[in-house]
């Protein structure tokens, strides 16, 4: 493996769909002094940035690492932006943990954030598809993933229906009330979410996530400054990232290979056999609800065509045994560039104990997903208590 | 001078850029092929012997070359939908009407397109496409107006 490297601080903004009051780079400032703080570290301890966001579009300024950086207090110092779809919150803090494990850098802060409200986010989200064909049916992200939708509902009928979304959606709204971070912060029933307009049957409005002006940042240190600074750092026990082909429906939606791929790669670093029985809890990127079930899936947390009884039995609940997306997860908050990132902190902070309210107890692991661009990139991130 | 709270809260912008891709050969031919003759061209892997609609140039599945095109379709087969109800800007049809994935016969990948908001637009049902007018078509994927159901299940297609 690698040298030891552990998250020892996170910050975040609270997620609002719009913010009036600072711009992109005071509010990427906000969410990095915080994880500062946290860590009991100071601008000028860091050896090195990594920032991430999705594509320029969203907020229509090129190479916005630019203007970011020196509002992290850091320059001139060594920057480097990062980007692989909706997964670029979680590949920022990956390369994070690979500029330290390389042995180069000691302490590094790594931000992801995004500012929708500057652009039209389904424009940016339209323009991100291959240019040659799927460009034109401007499928945006509720098509997509309503066509990922209902081929895993018919592959699993009857024994996973519209329903067992309906709950998930509920239950991470639910979480989202323990969450002082959380845009969306209002408790919704089943029926609620069953009779919701449609938007990209079978997505109905409340099986969709918001979208949201946000960042999130983790710092990410050595062994010797984390035993040094933390009590109880998150070590980074396993990573995987996988790739597949760019062009949409070349991917099986409902069991992407990708997924299964990243998260073997991430169990052999961890040396984790049985994820179901040896994680302690899971935050996957759930921007739609039936999302959720598909990645448990394809994590090996549940059976394929086992997301419905995953849901109906109560074991992913928050006090449940493998609570998933205790965060309140993507259906809550949705700063694009930021989600994958912020499923790494709450995995994180899960791990060092810090995360209030919605603390499980007993988390020794814990794991994020990520699923980004046509359904083709996925990112999973383990954390330990120990090393 | 002390701040003050945002008044001047937003600076506006609108861009307009223009592009003009370029194709390459193989997806040159498939392009021209729709707008040409109305049909559906895959590439075949000369290693692995995927037959990838739309073709690329380079294999996908094992990234070798692909110089073959051979024609697919044109029925095929439904592998998901997602049915719009409202409207929206730039929407590639008129509301109602369903994204669709289609496997055109013959072919090992899918397509994705549009279709009317019609029932027999179900996951293993048979469709075909309607082309647009001759004089309509530029050479785009649009060339092809939308799916339509074709009968019955799709067994053999």
């Amino acid at each position: 493996m690698t040298r030891p490297v552990a998250v020892i601080g996170t910050g975040q903004t609270k997620y609002v769909s719009r913010r009036d009051d600072k711009n992109v780079p005071e509010i990427v400032r906000e969410a990095g002094l915080r994880a500062l703080a946290d860590a009991g570290l100071k601008p000028s301890d860091v050896d090195a940035v990594v920032i991430g966001s999705a594509p320029e579009i969203f907020e229509g300024v090129n190479y916005p690492e630019d203007w970011i950086a020196p509002a992290l207090g850091m320059c001139p110092g060594p920057v480097m932006r990062v980007h692989t779809g909706g997964t670029v919150g979680a590949a920022t803090g990956i390369a994070g943990f690979y500029h330290v494990a390389s042995g180069i850098y000691d302490t590094v802060l790594a931000v992801a954030y995004q500012k929708l409200s500057d652009g039209v986010p389904q424009y940016g989200l339209s323009a991100c598809y291959d240019p040659l064909w799927d460009r034109d049916f401007a499928c945006g992200a509720p098509a997509l993933v309503g066509l990922q939708s209902r081929q895993y509902l018919d592959r699993h009928a009857p024994a996973v229906t519209e329903e067992h979304g309906a709950m998930v959606a509920v239950k991470n709204r639910r979480n989202a009330l323990l969450n002082p971070y959380a845009q969306i912060r209002k408790e919704i029933t089943v029926a609620d979410v069953m009779s919701s307009p449609p938007v990209a049957e079978p997505l109905k409005l409340l099986d969709c996530c918001p979208t949201s002006d946000g960042a999130a940042a983790m710092v990410i240190v050595s062994e010797q400054t984390a035993r040094k600074k933390c009590p109880r750092p998150a070590w980074f026990a396993g990573v995987g990232t996988c790739s597949e082909s760019p062009y949409v429906p070349h991917v099986d939606m409902a069991y992407p290979e990708s997924c299964v791929r990243a998260a073997q790669q991430a169990y052999q670093m961890a040396w984790i056999y049985e994820p179901a029985k040896e994680l302690d809890v899971a935050e996957v990127y759930e921007a739609f609800s039936f999302q959720e079930l598909i990645w448990c899936e394809a994590l090996g947390l549940c059976g394929p065509g086992e997301g419905g009884k995953l849901i109906e039995s109560g074991r992913s609940e928050l006090d449940g045994a493998l609570p998933v997306n205790t965060s309140g997860g993507v259906l809550s908050s949705n700063p694009i560039g930021a989600s994958a990132m912020i499923r790494q902190i709450e995995a994180a902070m899960q791990v060092m104990g810090r995360a209030g309210e919605h603390q499980v107890d007993g988390v020794h692991r814990a794991l994020a997903h990520s699923w980004g661009g046509a359904i083709q990139f996925s990112t999973v991130t383990i954390f330990s208590d120990e090393i | 001078m002390a701040l003050q709270p945002p008044e001047l809260t937003y600076m506006e912008s609108e861009s307009r850029c223009d592009y003009n891709w370029t194709t390459g050969e193989v997806v040159g031919t498939f392009l021209a092929a729709l707008r040409d003759h109305g049909t559906i061209l895959a590439g075949v892997c000369e290693s692995c012997g995927q037959v990838a609609v739309p073709p690329t140039s380079y294999c996908e599945s094992c990234g070798s070359e692909v110089s073959e095109l051979r024609e697919v379709g044109p029925r095929g087969v439904v592998m998901s939908w997602a049915r719009v109800a409202d409207g929206f800007g730039g929407a590639p049809a008129e509301a109602p009407f369903r994204y669709v994935l289609v496997r055109p016969a013959g072919a090992d990948t899918e397509l994705l397109h549009v279709a009317p908001d019609d029932d027999g637009i179900r996951i293993g049902a048979a469709v075909r496409p309607e082309f647009r007018p001759r004089e309509q078509r530029g050479g785009a994927i649009t060339d092809i107006k939308w799916f339509v159901p074709d009968g019955a299940e799709s067994e053999g297609l």
